[in-house]
């Protein structure tokens, strides 16, 4: 069975959403799903669903692998290659934090367009797939 | 009638022990150590002190403020232990405050110590989501790294500021008996050294160390009558947790919304506290996690507009001989980061240059305020500033 990394941020079945909270006190949307709203802690707040394409607002080279548990493959110095990680800023304002696959670390900059895709992180303890939200270019 | 009812908090002790590895010593020494040294440096006994803070994030120890300080006497005050991260001891100092302020207590004894591990921090400690430690978006030096990319495509900021804070850092810190890295290094070794998030570097980013520092504050008289030494007000001791977004680790997710900054939010709070403006600051120690984060602080307590931190550095403003030093310890990028002793020991090193104590690292300008700012996961970030009472 397939089933998301949180379901707070990523609804998976058929489809998949990305999960939102837009505030109508202060206007502002923020990833995932909440009862109030982070900036301003108004309760009038609405679930939405966050476009599937965004811009890199910033990014970094993670150069070492990170500590464990780490799931989505070895953490062994000599098995890591350097890979991309980016605030992608998406259409409707929240600039999350994603892992930016098939991107050279050479070829990110501020401004690439991305498009966010879902995969199989890893499996749980009850063999459930459990997918996770990363981005890659567009046109990559 | 006319007589002032506020009571004047004042930093009348500081200790600390050297930062670093040291693997003879547990945490109840490391403490001791600090601790009795600050109430010598106070002249007053443990048995003067009416109630004890502790600060820790990673000892994983319940009452650790009890296991330290049972030794000195059990004179049967209130103990108690607190977290907030790199500001812990910012948390407390602002409660500490209030207390001998509003005359409920005489002498107060705060304390901060680790033990850490080396090489980056735990994620476990600070991330809630335990995905994210899946995924290994849980390295700190990302956060700071993405901060620093953004800062150079919008102001032009360059890696060559970055590499000046290292250097000025461990130049400062070559001074510092107590700093964990004492060589001085070059702009070649910083630019070679490697890359550990882009555009930061191994020598642009601070390490996780053990140490312990403490702080005795008391009431301006208490103090007074114990020593001769000059006086330090607290005259301001503020902890916020950030407004949204927090651009640091753990957060997921940040966007536009026109808040202030948490330095920002918390320096303005401790300038109206101190009733003081940022042009008073004759020196400050910031939260130099990496570098970028000292070019982070520079703006947001004001010392320049916001994207023109890079500039500060690179001409020489905030040297040990400039007119705004900072770091003059050589910040965490030489002394590390014992996580809940570091904002006591950036205080150590403000009330030895207040003092004039400061020796081989003494600024040459007359210092007479000074300010202390640390910042954390989730938010958290603190400002203390100490103005000496001529």
């Amino acid at each position: 069975m397939k089933i998301s990394f949180d379901n707070a941020y990523l609804a998976v079945g058929d489809n998949w959403t990305i999960l939102g909270t837009r505030c109508e006190s202060c206007g502002l949307t923020i990833f995932g799903k909440n009862q109030s709203c982070e900036n301003c802690g108004g309760t009038d707040v609405r679930e939405v669903a966050l476009g599937k394409s965004g811009t890199v607002w910033s990014y970094t080279v993670q150069r070492y692998p990170p500590a464990e548990p780490y799931k989505l493959g070895s953490a062994k110095r000599e098995d890591w290659a350097p890979r991309v990680v980016a605030w992608v800023e998406l259409p409707e304002g929240p600039r999350i934090l994603s892992i930016v696959e098939n991107c050279k670390p050479e070829d990110a900059k501020i401004g690439m367009e991305l498009e966010m895709f879902v995969e199989k992180g890893w499996e749980n303890e009850n063999g459930d797939e459990v997918m996770v939200l990363k981005s890659r270019p567009r046109n990559g | 009638m006319g007589e002032k009812m506020e009571k004047n908090a004042v930093v009348a002790g500081v200790g600390i022990t050297p930062f670093g590895q040291f693997p003879d010593k547990s945490f109840v020494d490391l403490g001791k150590d600090a601790v009795k040294m600050a109430l010598n440096d106070a002249n007053i006994s443990f048995k003067d002190v009416q109630a004890v803070f502790a600060v820790n994030s990673f000892l994983f120890k319940s009452t650790v403020g009890v296991m330290v300080t049972e030794s000195l006497g059990r004179t049967g005050i209130p103990v108690m232990d607190a977290d907030a991260a790199c500001a812990g001891a910012a948390s407390v100092l602002r409660i500490v405050k209030d207390l001998i302020e509003s005359g409920k207590l005489k002498s107060v004894l705060v304390f901060g110590v680790e033990k850490m591990p080396k090489g980056f921090m735990p994620p476990n400690v600070l991330y809630n989501h335990e995905w994210q430690v899946y995924m290994g978006l849980d390295q700190n030096p990302m956060y700071w790294a993405m901060n620093a990319r953004r800062h150079m495509y919008e102001f032009g900021t360059t890696v060559e500021a970055f590499t000046k804070i290292a250097i000025k850092n461990r130049a400062n810190g070559s001074l510092n008996p107590n700093a964990k890295f004492r060589k001085p290094v070059t702009a070649e070794e910083v630019m070679g050294s490697p890359l550990v998030c882009d555009p930061m570097r191994l020598f642009m980013i601070c390490a996780p160390v053990e140490g312990a520092a403490a702080v005795v504050v008391s009431e301006e008289n208490v103090a007074t009558k114990f020593s001769d030494k000059p006086r330090l007000r607290l005259a301001a001791a503020v902890h916020v947790v950030s407004k949204y977004p927090n651009t640091i680790g753990p957060s997921i997710c940040i966007g536009r919304s026109g808040n202030p900054s948490r330095h920002e939010l918390a320096s303005e709070r401790a300038y109206k506290q101190a009733g003081l403006s940022a042009s008073d600051i004759d020196l400050a120690e910031v939260q130099d996690v990496d570098a970028f984060c000292e070019i982070e602080a520079y703006e947001g307590l004001g010392f320049c507009k916001k994207g023109e931190g890079g500039s500060l550095a690179t001409e020489g403003v905030t040297e040990r001989t400039g007119k705004k030093p900072v770091s003059t310890d050589g910040g965490l990028l030489s002394k590390g980061e014992p996580v809940g002793a570091s904002h006591l020991g950036q205080l150590f090193e403000v009330a030895k240059q207040l003092r004039a104590e400061a020796a081989g690292r003494q600024i040459s300008r007359k210092a007479k305020v000074g300010l202390a700012h640390v910042s954390g996961v989730g938010g958290h970030c603190g400002v203390t500033i100490l103005e000496r009472i001529d």
